[in-house]
Protein backbone atom coordinates (compact mmCIF):
# COMPACT_ATOMS: atom_id res chain seq x y z
CA UNK A 1 0.00 0.00 0.00
CA UNK A 2 1.52 3.52 -1.01
CA UNK A 3 0.24 6.72 -2.16
CA UNK A 4 -0.42 5.76 -5.83
CA UNK A 5 -2.97 3.85 -4.04
CA UNK A 6 -7.04 4.51 -5.03
CA UNK A 7 -9.46 5.50 -2.46
CA UNK A 8 -13.16 5.55 -3.00
CA UNK A 9 -15.09 8.25 -0.88
CA UNK A 10 -18.78 7.67 -0.31
CA UNK A 11 -20.82 10.63 0.59
CA UNK A 12 -24.64 11.48 -0.58
CA UNK A 13 -23.44 15.22 0.28
CA UNK A 14 -21.26 16.80 -2.83
CA UNK A 15 -19.47 19.46 -0.48
CA UNK A 16 -18.50 16.60 2.20
CA UNK A 17 -17.06 14.39 -0.93
CA UNK A 18 -14.84 17.47 -1.99
CA UNK A 19 -13.69 18.02 1.48
CA UNK A 20 -12.64 14.69 2.11
CA UNK A 21 -10.76 14.08 -1.57
CA UNK A 22 -9.12 17.38 -0.71
CA UNK A 23 -8.15 16.22 2.56
CA UNK A 24 -6.85 13.25 0.97
CA UNK A 25 -4.82 15.40 -1.67
CA UNK A 26 -3.25 17.07 0.82
CA UNK A 27 -2.12 13.93 2.89
CA UNK A 28 -0.50 12.66 -0.54
CA UNK A 29 -3.41 10.65 -2.27
CA UNK A 30 -4.39 11.50 -4.97
CA UNK A 31 -6.27 8.63 -6.89
CA UNK A 32 -9.91 9.10 -5.54
CA UNK A 33 -13.28 8.05 -6.92
CA UNK A 34 -16.79 9.35 -5.70
CA UNK A 35 -19.49 7.59 -5.11
CA UNK A 36 -22.90 9.22 -3.88
CA UNK A 37 -24.55 6.46 -1.97
CA UNK A 38 -23.45 3.08 -1.21
CA UNK A 39 -25.36 1.36 -4.28
CA UNK A 40 -23.38 3.63 -6.26
CA UNK A 41 -20.07 2.92 -3.93
CA UNK A 42 -20.85 -0.94 -5.05
CA UNK A 43 -20.79 -0.15 -8.70
CA UNK A 44 -17.48 1.71 -8.58
CA UNK A 45 -15.77 -1.46 -6.76
CA UNK A 46 -17.08 -3.55 -9.32
CA UNK A 47 -15.80 -1.29 -11.82
CA UNK A 48 -12.54 -0.51 -11.16
CA UNK A 49 -9.19 -1.09 -8.67
CA UNK A 50 -10.18 0.10 -5.36
CA UNK A 51 -7.69 -0.26 -2.20
CA UNK A 52 -9.45 1.74 0.59
CA UNK A 53 -13.14 2.59 1.33
CA UNK A 54 -14.18 5.88 3.52
CA UNK A 55 -17.63 5.90 4.01
CA UNK A 56 -20.65 8.49 5.62
CA UNK A 57 -23.02 6.26 7.40
CA UNK A 58 -26.29 8.32 6.22
CA UNK A 59 -27.07 8.78 2.81
CA UNK A 60 -30.45 7.45 0.22
CA UNK A 61 -30.35 3.96 -1.24
CA UNK A 62 -27.88 2.04 0.47
CA UNK A 63 -26.42 3.74 3.86
CA UNK A 64 -22.84 3.23 4.90
CA UNK A 65 -23.67 0.62 7.17
CA UNK A 66 -25.39 -1.16 4.58
CA UNK A 67 -22.37 -0.67 2.17
CA UNK A 68 -20.15 -2.21 4.64
CA UNK A 69 -22.12 -5.62 5.54
CA UNK A 70 -22.31 -5.68 1.79
CA UNK A 71 -18.37 -4.60 0.91
CA UNK A 72 -17.67 -8.02 3.98
CA UNK A 73 -19.97 -10.02 2.43
CA UNK A 74 -17.97 -9.69 -1.43
CA UNK A 75 -15.86 -12.41 -2.37
CA UNK A 76 -14.05 -10.10 -4.20
CA UNK A 77 -13.37 -6.91 -1.97
CA UNK A 78 -14.17 -8.59 1.32
CA UNK A 79 -11.18 -7.14 2.97
CA UNK A 80 -10.89 -3.64 1.69
CA UNK A 81 -10.61 -1.26 4.62
CA UNK A 82 -13.24 1.13 5.03
CA UNK A 83 -13.03 3.66 7.06
CA UNK A 84 -16.82 5.20 8.53
CA UNK A 85 -16.61 9.28 8.44
CA UNK A 86 -20.18 10.39 9.68
CA UNK A 87 -21.91 12.94 12.51
CA UNK A 88 -23.26 10.04 13.96
CA UNK A 89 -21.38 9.59 17.07
CA UNK A 90 -23.99 8.03 19.68
CA UNK A 91 -22.50 4.63 21.50
CA UNK A 92 -24.47 2.43 19.64
CA UNK A 93 -23.61 3.64 16.54
CA UNK A 94 -19.85 3.02 16.95
CA UNK A 95 -20.86 -0.38 18.07
CA UNK A 96 -23.10 -1.18 15.11
CA UNK A 97 -20.55 0.38 12.58
CA UNK A 98 -17.04 -2.18 14.40
CA UNK A 99 -19.83 -5.06 14.32
CA UNK A 100 -20.31 -4.54 10.32
CA UNK A 101 -16.80 -4.77 10.49
CA UNK A 102 -15.50 -1.35 9.87
CA UNK A 103 -11.80 -0.82 10.37
CA UNK A 104 -12.25 2.62 11.60
CA UNK A 105 -14.71 5.55 12.64
CA UNK A 106 -14.70 9.34 12.33
CA UNK A 107 -16.97 11.45 13.86
CA UNK A 108 -17.42 15.18 11.59
CA UNK A 109 -16.13 17.48 11.71
CA UNK A 110 -12.53 15.76 11.35
CA UNK A 111 -9.28 17.23 11.15
CA UNK A 112 -6.88 16.06 8.59
CA UNK A 113 -4.52 15.07 11.17
CA UNK A 114 -7.22 12.65 12.61
CA UNK A 115 -7.82 11.44 8.82
CA UNK A 116 -4.43 10.92 8.23
CA UNK A 117 -3.47 9.14 11.47
CA UNK A 118 -6.45 6.68 11.26
CA UNK A 119 -5.76 5.73 7.80
CA UNK A 120 -2.52 5.29 8.45
CA UNK A 121 -3.26 2.99 11.81
CA UNK A 122 -5.35 0.81 9.00
CA UNK A 123 -3.21 0.36 6.72
CA UNK A 124 -0.23 -0.35 9.45
CA UNK A 125 -2.81 -3.47 10.92
CA UNK A 126 -4.32 -4.27 7.48
CA UNK B 1 -98.48 -12.84 46.53
CA UNK B 2 -97.10 -13.54 49.68
CA UNK B 3 -96.07 -11.31 52.44
CA UNK B 4 -92.56 -11.32 51.29
CA UNK B 5 -93.19 -10.68 48.21
CA UNK B 6 -94.65 -7.59 48.54
CA UNK B 7 -91.98 -6.30 50.91
CA UNK B 8 -89.72 -7.07 48.30
CA UNK B 9 -92.24 -5.14 45.35
CA UNK B 10 -92.18 -2.34 48.01
CA UNK B 11 -87.84 -2.24 48.56
CA UNK B 12 -87.45 -2.30 44.57
CA UNK B 13 -89.89 0.51 44.39
CA UNK B 14 -87.73 2.32 47.01
CA UNK B 15 -84.53 1.52 45.48
CA UNK B 16 -86.19 3.43 42.39
CA UNK B 17 -87.31 6.08 43.81
CA UNK B 18 -84.12 6.81 45.28
CA UNK B 19 -83.33 6.70 41.51
CA UNK B 20 -85.33 9.22 40.67
CA UNK B 21 -84.68 11.48 43.68
CA UNK B 22 -80.80 10.93 42.77
CA UNK B 23 -81.05 11.99 38.88
CA UNK B 24 -82.92 15.25 40.15
CA UNK B 25 -80.23 16.50 42.41
CA UNK B 26 -77.58 15.49 39.57
CA UNK B 27 -79.97 17.59 37.14
CA UNK B 28 -78.02 20.91 37.97
CA UNK B 29 -74.69 19.45 37.28
CA UNK B 30 -75.65 18.24 34.17
CA UNK B 31 -77.61 21.15 33.32
CA UNK B 32 -73.51 23.12 33.97
CA UNK B 33 -72.08 20.70 31.52
CA UNK B 34 -74.63 21.29 28.82
CA UNK B 35 -74.07 24.97 29.20
CA UNK B 36 -70.57 24.30 29.43
CA UNK B 37 -70.37 22.57 26.17
CA UNK B 38 -72.27 24.68 24.42
CA UNK B 39 -69.69 27.24 25.36
CA UNK B 40 -66.54 25.40 24.55
CA UNK B 41 -68.05 24.41 21.17
CA UNK B 42 -66.81 27.65 18.91
CA UNK B 43 -64.17 27.93 20.61
CA UNK B 44 -63.23 24.42 19.97
CA UNK B 45 -63.93 25.09 16.16
CA UNK B 46 -62.09 28.25 17.15
CA UNK B 47 -59.49 26.05 17.82
CA UNK B 48 -60.07 23.48 14.59
CA UNK B 49 -60.11 26.62 12.16
CA UNK B 50 -55.99 27.87 13.67
CA UNK B 51 -55.11 24.14 14.31
CA UNK B 52 -55.88 23.60 10.53
CA UNK B 53 -54.48 26.68 9.28
CA UNK B 54 -50.83 26.53 11.47
CA UNK B 55 -50.80 22.79 9.84
CA UNK B 56 -51.50 24.18 6.43
CA UNK B 57 -48.28 26.41 7.09
CA UNK B 58 -46.59 23.83 7.88
CA UNK B 59 -45.37 22.57 4.36
CA UNK B 60 -44.43 26.70 3.76
CA UNK B 61 -41.81 25.89 6.42
CA UNK B 62 -40.58 22.68 5.47
CA UNK B 63 -40.32 23.98 2.18
CA UNK B 64 -38.24 27.16 3.43
CA UNK B 65 -35.65 25.00 5.41
CA UNK B 66 -35.03 23.00 2.01
CA UNK B 67 -34.19 26.32 0.38
CA UNK B 68 -32.14 27.24 3.19
CA UNK B 69 -30.20 23.64 3.03
CA UNK B 70 -29.95 24.56 -0.86
CA UNK B 71 -28.84 27.89 -0.47
CA UNK B 72 -26.35 26.98 2.04
CA UNK B 73 -24.81 24.18 -0.59
CA UNK B 74 -25.11 26.67 -3.40
CA UNK B 75 -22.80 29.08 -1.17
CA UNK B 76 -20.29 26.61 -0.21
CA UNK B 77 -19.84 24.96 -3.66
CA UNK B 78 -19.05 28.60 -4.75
CA UNK B 79 -16.72 28.74 -1.69
CA UNK B 80 -14.83 25.89 -2.41
CA UNK B 81 -14.57 26.49 -6.09
CA UNK B 82 -13.08 29.58 -5.09
CA UNK B 83 -10.60 27.67 -2.23
CA UNK B 84 -9.93 25.40 -5.46
CA UNK B 85 -8.75 28.27 -7.29
CA UNK B 86 -6.41 30.12 -4.78
CA UNK B 87 -4.84 26.84 -4.37
CA UNK B 88 -4.25 26.02 -7.56
CA UNK B 89 -2.53 29.34 -7.59
CA UNK B 90 -0.71 29.21 -5.09
CA UNK B 91 0.58 25.65 -6.40
CA UNK B 92 1.40 27.18 -9.40
CA UNK B 93 3.01 30.33 -7.66
CA UNK B 94 5.05 27.97 -5.30
CA UNK B 95 6.11 25.84 -8.71
CA UNK B 96 7.24 28.73 -10.23
CA UNK B 97 9.19 29.91 -7.15
CA UNK B 98 10.69 26.75 -6.66
CA UNK B 99 13.65 27.31 -9.15
CA UNK B 100 14.38 31.07 -7.50
CA UNK B 101 16.89 30.25 -4.63
CA UNK B 102 18.57 27.66 -7.11
CA UNK B 103 18.98 30.31 -9.34
CA UNK B 104 19.83 32.91 -6.33
CA UNK B 105 22.86 30.45 -5.40
CA UNK B 106 24.07 30.24 -9.10
CA UNK B 107 24.14 33.83 -9.21
CA UNK B 108 26.19 34.08 -6.86
CA UNK B 109 29.02 31.62 -7.59
CA UNK B 110 29.04 33.58 -10.63
CA UNK B 111 30.31 36.53 -9.31
CA UNK B 112 32.41 35.01 -7.41
CA UNK B 113 33.92 33.15 -10.73
CA UNK B 114 34.19 36.76 -11.99
CA UNK B 115 35.49 38.13 -9.20
CA UNK B 116 38.88 35.99 -9.37
CA UNK B 117 40.42 36.84 -12.83
CA UNK B 118 39.97 40.51 -11.86
CA UNK B 119 43.39 42.52 -11.07
CA UNK B 120 44.22 42.85 -7.20
CA UNK B 121 44.08 46.68 -7.71
CA UNK B 122 40.23 46.54 -8.34
CA UNK B 123 39.61 43.82 -5.27
CA UNK B 124 40.16 47.14 -2.77
CA UNK B 125 37.88 49.20 -4.63
CA UNK B 126 35.47 47.24 -5.44
CA UNK B 127 35.40 45.82 -2.12
CA UNK B 128 32.78 47.52 -0.30
CA UNK B 129 30.11 46.99 -3.57
CA UNK B 130 31.06 42.96 -3.08
CA UNK B 131 29.55 43.25 0.27
CA UNK B 132 26.89 45.40 -0.92
CA UNK B 133 26.01 43.15 -2.81
CA UNK B 134 26.52 39.66 -0.66
CA UNK B 135 23.85 42.01 1.50
CA UNK B 136 21.34 41.91 -1.85
CA UNK B 137 21.67 38.32 -2.03
CA UNK B 138 21.34 37.30 1.78
CA UNK B 139 18.27 40.09 1.59
CA UNK B 140 17.02 38.28 -1.40
CA UNK B 141 17.56 34.80 0.16
CA UNK B 142 15.54 35.82 2.91
CA UNK B 143 12.80 36.81 1.02
CA UNK B 144 12.40 33.89 -0.89
CA UNK B 145 12.19 31.81 2.20
CA UNK B 146 9.62 33.99 3.98
CA UNK B 147 7.49 34.25 0.56
CA UNK B 148 7.80 30.16 0.46
CA UNK B 149 6.53 30.32 4.23
CA UNK B 150 3.90 32.38 3.43
CA UNK B 151 2.36 30.42 0.47
CA UNK B 152 2.97 27.52 3.03
CA UNK B 153 1.05 29.46 4.96
CA UNK B 154 -1.77 30.34 3.22
CA UNK B 155 -2.32 26.97 1.55
CA UNK B 156 -3.09 25.69 5.15
CA UNK B 157 -5.25 28.76 6.15
CA UNK B 158 -7.32 27.89 3.07
CA UNK B 159 -7.38 23.79 3.68
CA UNK B 160 -8.76 24.89 7.37
CA UNK B 161 -11.72 26.85 5.80
CA UNK B 162 -12.24 24.24 3.42
CA UNK B 163 -12.84 21.76 6.54
CA UNK B 164 -15.10 24.27 8.09
CA UNK B 165 -17.02 24.19 5.62
CA UNK B 166 -18.20 20.64 6.84
CA UNK B 167 -20.44 22.79 8.72
CA UNK B 168 -22.78 22.89 5.47
CA UNK B 169 -23.11 19.06 5.97
CA UNK B 170 -23.63 19.18 9.59
CA UNK B 171 -26.36 21.85 9.69
CA UNK B 172 -28.58 20.44 6.09
CA UNK B 173 -28.28 17.51 8.48
CA UNK B 174 -29.50 19.69 11.57
CA UNK B 175 -32.11 21.05 9.07
CA UNK B 176 -33.15 18.34 7.65
CA UNK B 177 -34.30 16.84 11.24
CA UNK B 178 -36.06 19.54 12.05
CA UNK B 179 -37.90 19.00 9.11
CA UNK B 180 -38.80 15.30 9.80
CA UNK B 181 -40.14 16.59 13.18
CA UNK B 182 -42.35 19.19 11.66
CA UNK B 183 -43.49 17.20 9.16
CA UNK B 184 -44.02 14.83 12.03
CA UNK B 185 -46.20 17.19 13.98
CA UNK B 186 -47.93 18.47 10.57
CA UNK B 187 -48.97 14.72 9.72
CA UNK B 188 -50.28 14.30 13.72
CA UNK B 189 -52.12 17.46 13.39
CA UNK B 190 -53.78 16.83 10.05
CA UNK B 191 -55.22 13.34 11.42
CA UNK B 192 -56.39 15.44 14.51
CA UNK B 193 -58.19 17.64 12.62
CA UNK B 194 -59.59 14.70 9.96
CA UNK B 195 -61.06 13.24 13.21
CA UNK B 196 -62.35 16.53 14.43
CA UNK B 197 -64.60 16.71 11.43
CA UNK B 198 -63.06 19.48 9.21
CA UNK B 199 -63.49 19.24 5.63
CA UNK B 200 -60.62 21.51 4.24
CA UNK B 201 -57.68 19.95 4.53
CA UNK B 202 -57.90 17.39 1.72
CA UNK B 203 -54.87 18.65 0.10
CA UNK B 204 -52.73 17.83 3.78
CA UNK B 205 -51.91 14.42 2.46
CA UNK B 206 -50.10 15.73 -0.62
CA UNK B 207 -46.88 16.69 1.19
CA UNK B 208 -43.61 16.06 -0.19
CA UNK B 209 -41.00 14.64 1.62
CA UNK B 210 -38.24 16.84 1.67
CA UNK B 211 -35.68 14.71 3.12
CA UNK B 212 -35.96 11.36 2.85
CA UNK B 213 -35.54 9.24 6.39
CA UNK B 214 -32.37 7.75 6.70
CA UNK B 215 -30.47 10.75 4.91
CA UNK B 216 -29.65 12.16 8.11
CA UNK B 217 -28.82 12.15 11.75
CA UNK B 218 -31.24 13.89 14.44
CA UNK B 219 -28.00 14.21 16.52
CA UNK B 220 -25.32 15.66 14.12
CA UNK B 221 -23.46 18.98 15.79
CA UNK B 222 -20.53 21.56 14.85
CA UNK B 223 -18.39 19.92 17.67
CA UNK B 224 -14.47 21.07 16.94
CA UNK B 225 -12.84 20.11 20.49
CA UNK B 226 -12.20 16.27 19.22
CA UNK B 227 -13.85 15.61 22.63
CA UNK B 228 -16.57 13.06 20.67
CA UNK B 229 -13.61 11.64 18.85
CA UNK B 230 -11.94 11.02 21.89
CA UNK B 231 -15.12 9.16 23.26
CA UNK B 232 -15.22 7.69 19.88
CA UNK B 233 -11.48 6.25 19.68
CA UNK B 234 -12.13 5.05 23.25
CA UNK B 235 -14.74 2.87 22.33
CA UNK B 236 -13.25 1.62 19.01
CA UNK B 237 -10.04 0.92 20.81
CA UNK B 238 -12.36 -1.55 23.60
CA UNK B 239 -14.42 -2.92 21.10
CA UNK B 240 -11.26 -4.14 19.02
CA UNK B 241 -9.08 -5.28 21.72
CA UNK B 242 -12.15 -6.73 24.12
CA UNK B 243 -11.65 -4.94 26.92
CA UNK B 244 -15.11 -3.06 28.90
CA UNK B 245 -16.16 -0.07 27.02
CA UNK B 246 -16.14 3.21 28.47
CA UNK B 247 -18.69 4.50 30.41
CA UNK B 248 -21.35 6.84 28.88
CA UNK B 249 -20.82 10.64 30.05
CA UNK B 250 -24.58 10.91 29.92
CA UNK B 251 -25.30 13.63 27.52
CA UNK B 252 -28.81 15.03 27.09
CA UNK B 253 -30.49 13.05 24.09
CA UNK B 254 -32.95 14.95 21.89
CA UNK B 255 -36.06 13.27 21.92
CA UNK B 256 -36.24 10.19 19.32
CA UNK B 257 -38.60 9.67 16.40
CA UNK B 258 -40.58 6.94 18.36
CA UNK B 259 -41.08 9.43 21.58
CA UNK B 260 -42.25 12.02 19.07
CA UNK B 261 -44.44 9.65 18.51
CA UNK B 262 -45.69 8.19 21.26
CA UNK B 263 -46.86 11.70 22.26
CA UNK B 264 -49.30 11.84 19.75
CA UNK B 265 -50.26 8.51 19.80
CA UNK B 266 -53.75 8.28 22.22
CA UNK B 267 -54.94 4.75 23.33
CA UNK B 268 -58.19 5.04 21.88
CA UNK B 269 -58.84 7.05 19.02
CA UNK B 270 -62.21 9.02 19.45
CA UNK B 271 -64.60 8.04 16.80
CA UNK B 272 -65.46 10.57 13.99
CA UNK B 273 -69.08 10.18 15.18
CA UNK B 274 -68.46 10.71 18.98
CA UNK B 275 -66.99 13.83 17.76
CA UNK B 276 -69.84 15.09 16.04
CA UNK B 277 -72.18 14.19 18.61
CA UNK B 278 -70.29 16.14 20.91
CA UNK B 279 -70.47 19.13 18.09
CA UNK B 280 -73.92 18.69 16.65
CA UNK B 281 -75.95 17.45 20.06
CA UNK B 282 -78.54 15.78 17.73
CA UNK B 283 -79.86 17.02 14.54
CA UNK B 284 -82.03 19.80 15.74
CA UNK B 285 -80.25 21.55 18.15
CA UNK B 286 -82.30 22.01 21.66
CA UNK B 287 -83.76 25.68 22.43
CA UNK B 288 -82.52 27.29 25.62
CA UNK B 289 -85.73 26.91 26.93
CA UNK B 290 -86.16 23.60 25.98
CA UNK B 291 -82.94 22.64 28.12
CA UNK B 292 -84.32 24.75 30.69
CA UNK B 293 -87.79 23.19 30.47
CA UNK B 294 -86.10 19.49 30.69
CA UNK B 295 -83.88 20.58 34.51
CA UNK B 296 -86.70 22.33 35.64
CA UNK B 297 -88.28 19.62 37.66
CA UNK B 298 -90.19 20.02 41.35
CA UNK B 299 -88.47 20.84 44.08
CA UNK B 300 -85.24 18.90 44.59
CA UNK B 301 -85.18 16.33 47.41
CA UNK B 302 -83.23 16.72 50.37
CA UNK B 303 -80.57 15.00 51.71
CA UNK B 304 -82.92 13.24 54.35
CA UNK B 305 -85.38 11.83 51.87
CA UNK B 306 -82.40 10.49 49.84
CA UNK B 307 -80.67 8.67 52.86
CA UNK B 308 -84.56 7.77 54.20
CA UNK B 309 -85.25 6.05 50.76
CA UNK B 310 -81.80 3.89 50.72
CA UNK B 311 -82.41 2.93 54.46
CA UNK B 312 -86.30 1.44 54.43
CA UNK B 313 -86.25 -0.80 56.89
CA UNK B 314 -85.57 2.67 59.20
CA UNK B 315 -88.29 4.06 57.57
CA UNK B 316 -90.53 1.24 58.65
CA UNK B 317 -89.22 1.52 62.41
CA UNK B 318 -89.73 5.31 62.02
CA UNK B 319 -93.04 4.61 61.25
Amino acid sequence: MSEAMTFLVVDDSPTMRRIVCNALREIGYTNVVEASDGADALEKLEQGSIDFVITDWNMPNMNGLELTKAIRSHARFGNLPILMVTTRGMKEDVIAAMQARVNNYIVKPFTPEVLREKINLILKTA
Amino acid sequence: MTTNHIQELLSKLNELRAVFILGQRAIPFIEEVVYFLREISPLLSEVNDSLAESTRKMPRASSQLKSVTQATEMATTEILDLIDVVLNDLDAFKKSWAAAPEALQALQAQEEQLWQPLPESWHEQLQSLREERKQHYATLQAILESQQQLVESLRDRMNRIMLALQVQDITAQQLAAVNHLIESVRRRMAQLIRRLGSEVLDDLELSQQLFAEGTFDPHARYDRDGARQKQVDALVDALQNNTPLPEDRGSAEPASQEEIDALFDSGTPTSQDEIDALFDGGNTPASQDEIDALFSGGTPASQDEIDALFNPKQNDSDS
